[in-house]
């Protein structure tokens, strides 16, 4: 599997979502689901993986202890995710690698990132050329997104 | 009005460019149907009985004329010379081909338009008051907050994939003339008891299959909150919305299915932890916006004198003077409604020339401005009294002068089957048939006001659920037949209309019409409206003059 970040580097990972009966190895992209007994451990997995029906604003692990979180686009018209990604970034302060995995089109690298996406897992090299090509469909926007930018009004007024 | 900056300008030429890309990928065969379809509704294309249709955004319904001529030069390069003015008072092509819709975006961006957010699954254009800045009975223009809504819900990288469309309505007089409580969120602009002026909320209206009118969750919202309630709402719905039935995906699904107490309690626990961050607007914000709406320079006139005189000479004149015209927030001043109602033309359907005239008008006789109307008619917000004469001889002889506002023969109606893929009734010929029936103007003025809205299939485009009198096509084996409803409305007293009975055949529904109508000109006491007698009486008698 490639890993695409946004400043368009790449690598080759193993990417793996451990079974509830699997004990994690601290591999570096191994993630367990909410239901996995190591969660309740001091030792933190090394990533988390949420379906896209979970509210992140009631989590009760503090998503700080995960160097991933990864987000799922079962298809890429869902678009449950973006909400997820913006709360995490921008109302619990997630600082780590969020990863976008599932369905994704290049059409949507854009609003990807802009929600606070920085990496995105995708099946091979092709599909990731075809992502980081929609990283730059737009230069500007209207809304503040992600933790740095200013809304349209803000910036007009500057 | 408002005027596109450098940042508005590259995102509309930054879709262009890649919507240009995305249909070259799709002819490439490097994106399937099933991809390509979310992304060309996302721009309004639509793949459509004959031809792809193209609908454009009209930003609440207020074009240029320098806009109004680029739809005339649209109409008669890609497709066959006219355009369709729809409920959501937007414009739709129905002859373009595939392959020129992304240089007919190009000609869009031009004059700062586009066909963002126009279908799919996202926050469609926002909708207001055709006279908004113009009536007389506004508290303040609430175009400027439309503007503000269109910035913040265009290419909004979180709510792109909603469960599905989402529409959004403003009025800021108290005759409701946008319809807010068929909306998904509809905008009430008021003046609470300490003077302060802010926003009414509504939520989870709509048309379609399954009709609502809209619950109020806050009965006051101030203007700074706006953008911040609007997106907690809107995250709400992206998160908890059904997904797994298209036909219970809309808000007022959820509205009903949480109840509207626990949904505001979502709202207004998401909206506590954004409203004070970036979403909120400062009110040198909405006064930046607001510049843009700034009153044209008006003349100090007065009303003509020799208007009742030219009345008298022409009784078509004074016909139209009397219903296609009305009062004016600014003296000597009056708003025309450009009547695109000729009883021998589809609703809402206006020839390149004809654009072209009214744009040549407003420039003339305005300050430049047209406005499209959710009854799909035109207008002309600032003529002086004075010009009126003049004004009605040039609609005139353009076809455009039928003085049928607010009458039976001012109908909506959707394109129906005869363009539309999902229809199953040809609105347009039906449309035609009631017109044959009630040809009599005097007879139709008689009558008052009656809000006929058409439909072609439950999608509902023609609004029926809210006509005084609502028809819906319906396919019956592969035979066109309508329901009817009575009694409903879309302004301030918003309701749904009854239905009457069985469905009627396509040979019968023009002649139960007539029945209908007649029916109330024996009932009505004095000059009781249509809805009013509906209201008074209920369906029972309708029901027996149509069905015996």
């Amino acid at each position: 599997m490639i890993l695409l970040r946004t400043d368009g580097s790449r690598e080759s990972i193993n990417l793996r979502v451990l079974d509830a009966d699997e004990a994690p190895t601290g591999a570096a992209w191994e993630a367990v689901g909410l239901d996995h007994p190591a969660l309740a451990e001091a030792e933190s997995p090394t990533g988390l993986t949420l379906a896209n029906d979970v509210n992140v604003e009631t989590l009760d692990c503090d998503p700080q202890r995960f160097a991933f979180i990864l987000l799922d686009f079962p298809a890429f018209t869902d678009g449950r995710a973006y909400s997820q990604a913006r709360v995490l970034s921008e109302q619990l302060g997630y600082q780590g690698t969020l990863v976008a995995g599932g369905e994704l089109l290049q059409d949507q690298a854009h609003y990807l990132k802009r929600c606070g996406f920085n990496a995105f897992a995708l099946a091979d090299a092709e599909a990731a050329d075809r992502l980081a090509q929609g990283f730059n469909d737009f230069t500007a926007a209207y809304q503040a997104t992600s933790r740095h930018e200013l809304p349209v009004y803000r910036r007009r007024r500057a | 009005m408002y005027q596109y900056d450098a940042i508005d300008q590259t995102i509309v030429d930054e879709r262009v460019r890649q919507f240009r890309d995305q249909t070259q990928r799709f002819l490439r065969g490097e994106l399937t149907e099933d991809q390509y379809r979310p992304l060309r509704l996302q721009n309004g294309l639509y793949i459509q009985r004959f031809a792809p249709m193209l609908r454009v955004a009209i930003p609440y319904g207020v074009l240029s004329t320098t806009q109004v001529r680029m739809l005339a030069h649209i109409a008669r390069t890609y497709d066959r010379g006219y355009g369709h003015f729809t409920t959501r008072q937007n414009i739709q092509y129905n002859w373009p081909k595939l392959e020129s819709v992304p240089d007919i975006l190009e000609d869009l961006a031009s004059v700062e338009m586009h066909a963002i957010q126009t279908s799919g699954n996202c926050i469609r254009n926002t909708t207001s008051d055709q006279y908004a800045g113009v009536a007389s009975d506004e508290l303040e223009d609430p175009r400027a907050y439309c503007e503000i809504i269109r910035q913040w819900s265009s290419l909004h990288p979180e709510f792109a994939y909603l469960p599905r469309k989402f529409k959004i309505a403003v009025t800021a007089s108290k005759t409701d003339r946008a319809a807010i409580r068929v909306h998904d969120i509809g905008l009430h602009l008021i003046e609470n008891d300490h003077g302060e002026r802010g926003f009414a909320v509504y939520v989870g209206g709509g048309l379609g299959r399954t009709p609502v009118i809209g619950v109020k969750i806050r009965d006051f919202l101030a203007p700074t909150d706006l953008l911040s309630y609007l997106e907690a709402i809107l995250r709400v719905y992206n998160r908890l919305g059904r997904r797994d039935n298209k036909y219970k995906a809309r808000i007022k699904i959820l509205v009903r299915e949480s109840g509207a107490e626990r949904f505001t309690d979502w709202v207004e626990a998401e909206w506590a932890k954004i409203r004070t961050g970036s979403l909120e607007l400062g009110v040198d914000d909405i006064q930046q916006m607001q510049a843009y709406f700034e009153p044209p320079a008006y003349a100090a006139t007065e009303d003509s004198a020799e208007i009742d005189t030219q009345a008298a000479q022409n009784p078509a004149f004074g016909r139209w003077l009397k219903h296609n015209v009305i009062a004016h927030k600014q003296a000597g001043y009056r708003i025309v409604t450009v009547s695109l109602k000729d009883p021998n033309e589809a609703p809402g359907d206006c020839t390149a020339e004809q654009m072209e005239r009214v744009a040549d008008l407003a420039d003339e006789y305005g300050f430049g401005e047209v406005r499209t109307t959710h009854e799909q008619n035109l207008i002309l917000p600032d003529v002086p009294h004075a010009a009126l004469f003049n004004v009605w001889s040039a609609l005139d002889e353009l076809g455009l002068a039928t003085a049928n506002h607010g009458t039976i023969s001012d109908m909506i109606a959707c394109p129906g089957l005869d363009f539309c893929s999902l229809a199953n009734a040809g609105s347009i010929g039906v449309a035609r048939e009631i017109n044959d029936l009630f040809a009599d103007l005097d007879e139709q003025y008689d009558l008052g006001e009656i809000k006929l809205k058409m439909s072609g299939c439950m999608n509902g485009c023609g609004h029926h659920s809210v006509g005084h009198i609502g028809i819906l096509g319906v396919d019956k084996k592969g035979e066109e037949w309508y329901q009817i409803m009575l009694g409903g409305s879309a302004a301030e007293d918003a309701t749904l209309g009854q239905r009457l009975g069985a469905s009627v055949s396509k040979h019968d529904i023009a002649p139960a019409v007539r029945k209908i109508v007649d029916r109330y000109a024996e009932l009505r006491e004095g000059e009781e409206l249509f809805v009013d007698t509906v209201n008074r009486l209920g369906i029972a008698p309708f029901r027996e003059a149509v069905y015996g």
